[in-house]
């Protein structure tokens, strides 16, 4: 499991003089990584987890090699991650994982902690490839413990061959909940209820206003939508629609959750209940290299300015995957490929013509892949209550800091979101404002009747996670001479 | 310091009804740790969070802000809730930290 990761004893600092770095190694990354590496770039690639695969392939070698049952349940979506791990694995590619990257500069300084210590290092070209997080969705009691996330219930499957004991209620919308349902009853675990809060008729309008969901391979994912349904009726597992007015209650932990169903109010015991609605793309590194954001309305998000070679308004900075707007692994492993054909032609190792030849089949798939998004995200979309809680829910999971009183700072005129961070320390906690950013920004929106837009988000300072004071002292700079080939 | 002391005698009680098991016949080899002194088993594909998690050991600290216990939210590296103390050193996050034999975790108050 630690093959990839630091030994203990210390790291050589004989790094080579990196050309690529790309940030993340779940699908966009390795793929961008490999393609790059493949073309004689002197690459590497950085990730947090333990092994390559991100969260979509989250410890697909290991599972494959040694938990078979497992990944039968977690079907052959996730087991095709094994073979761009090896693809990876297969090129020149450097693969530091358990490595945090903690700053990035518009100019492509770039901080790395790993091992106890931080490198500095300064490529010509960076893909970010940070994947995304579950959309934050603040309830009544959803601080207990036994509240957790669709995701965490995933991820403790995969990496670990870890479930819940009796089976839990699922909560939210979005394909995650109801593929993470059909998972649960594989592995023989069930589920308790799933608490549905997809308006009824919403897949039948999304598909009447999208169409183009029909095309490409659009169909094969609405195939395997409908044998999801299916799959989940036939487990027999009670699927409450229309949900709404969730509320977790217990007092050390999780006893029950309330809800109204069908003009019903019902309630349900459970010591164990997974949130999810969606997930959204993560972007503190981008906003770190003062990448240009525009607001998405589709998926209730910003996402990052992009040319058609996935290069962000940062010359040399490119975005690919679900770092940039949620697009699936599929897609993300060809927006990979994309942005290292792109950072080629920057490097000047491609000629234009071999660019454009060699991008034009990505981009068919990749218009292929995409059509069944607008559909997906209208199906699924988050609703402008989700970020408007009662008074008394905590908003900051971090800083214990509620609606109410984010809404006592608004009335009081505090309206701009990195003034109420300050005043309240609201998103300056451990996790530095990346699970209550989109809840405040939604908050302000709704409260002021202002534009999501207009509202932004959190500043990110470096370093955006944790450092140990060794890795903040310890630095060891790896800056090759001859970094001159773009200029900024 | 906060000057609140939280009670944090929810955590030195033995392991309550697990909410979580091992899905299927374990062939990863075990792992021993141990956590606030005592000692349990793992496997060799455990994270410090899914090991806590598959022995009982909820919740892993308690907020000195809230009181309120806290543990694996996102499993992902994102939200900072799962922090312990691994071999000494404060504030990791268990959900990103493979567990390694002979590990000493402990769960203490946190901000």
């Amino acid at each position: 499991m630690t093959s990839f990761g630091p030994s203990n004893t210390p790291v050589s600092l004989d790094i080579p003089a990196v050309k690529a770095i790309v940030i993340g190694a779940g699908p966009a990354g390795m793929s961008a990584a490999a393609r790059l590496a493949e073309a004689g770039v002197s690459t590497m690639i950085v990730d947090e987890q333990a092994e390559p695969g991100g969260q979509i392939y989250r410890s697909v070698t290991t599972a494959v090699r040694h938990r078979q049952a497992d990944t039968d349940a977690l079907g052959a979506s996730y087991r095709h991650g094994d073979a761009l791990v090896r693809r990876l694995a297969a090129s020149k590619a450097i693969v530091w994982c358990r490595t945090q990257v903690w700053n990035v500069t518009r100019d492509r300084d770039i901080w790395v902690a790993r091992g106890g210590v931080s490198y500095h290092l300064r490529p010509d070209v960076v893909v970010i490839a940070g994947g995304a997080m579950e959309r934050p969705w603040p309830l009544p009691g959803w601080t207990l413990d036994g509240v957790t996330t669709a995701g965490a219930l995933q991820l403790l499957l995969k990496a670990s061959g870890v479930v819940p004991a009796s089976p839990p209620v699922l909560a939210g919308s979005g394909p995650l909940l109801l593929l993470l349902a059909r998972q649960l009853v594989s592995v023989g675990v069930g589920v308790r209820a799933i608490l549905d809060t997809t308006p009824r008729r919403a897949a039948a309008l999304a598909l009447a206003r999208h169409p183009g969901a029909l095309l490409g391979r659009g169909l094969c994912y609405l195939a395997a939508g409908a044998s999801l349904v299916l799959a989940i009726r036939r487990a027999g597992i009670p699927w409450f629609r229309d949900v709404s007015d969730i509320s977790i209650s217990g007092v050390e932990s999780v006893e029950r959750v309330s809800f109204r169903s069908g003009g019903h109010a019902q309630e349900i015991e459970t010591d164990l209940i997974a949130l999810h609605q969606g997930i959204i793309s993560s972007q503190p590194l981008a906003r770190l290299a003062e990448c240009a954001f525009r607001w998405e309305m589709l998926q209730q998000h910003f996402v990052p300015k992009l040319d058609e070679n996935l290069e962000s308004t940062t010359p040399g900075i490119f975005i690919a995957g679900d770092a940039a707007a949620i697009v699936g692994a599929e897609a993300s492993e060809l927006q990979g490929e994309i942005a290292a054909l792109g950072a080629l032609r920057r490097l000047g190792l491609i000629e234009d013509a071999a660019h454009r030849s060699g991008r034009a089949p990505l981009l068919r798939a990749l218009t292929a892949e995409l059509r069944i998004r607008p559909f997906l995200d209208a199906a699924f979309a988050s609703k402008a209550e989700f970020t408007a809680p009662a008074d008394e829910v905590v908003v900051c999971r971090c800083e214990n800091v509620t609606a109410g009183q984010i809404r006592a700072e608004l009335a009081s005129g505090f309206t701009d979101i990195n003034a109420i961070k300050a005043s309240l320390r609201c998103g300056m906690g451990p996790c530095q404002g990346r699970t209550c950013s989109p809840i405040v920004a939604g908050l302000i929106a709704r409260e002021t009747s202002r534009d999501p837009a207009t509202i932004g988000t959190f500043q990110s300072r470096p370093p955006i996670k944790p450092l140990l004071i060794s890795e903040a002292v310890n630095v060891r700079t790896n800056v090759p001479a001859d970094r001159t080939l773009i200029k900024t | 310091m906060s000057v609140f002391e939280p009670d944090s005698s929810a955590l030195q009680t033995a392991p309550s009804r697990p909410r979580f098991r091992r899905s299927a016949v374990a062939t990863a080899e075990v792992v021993s740790f141990f956590v606030d002194g005592r000692a349990y088993e793992g496997r060799q594909e455990d994270t410090v969070a899914s090991a806590m998690l598959a022995s009982g050991l909820t919740p892993f600290s308690i907020s000195t802000l809230s009181g309120r216990g806290k543990t694996v939210f996102c499993g992902m590296g994102s939200c900072f809730e799962c922090l312990v103390t691994i071999d000494g050193t404060p504030n990791r996050q268990a959900c990103l930290t493979p567990l390694l034999e002979g590990m000493r975790i402990e769960r203490r108050p946190t901000p």
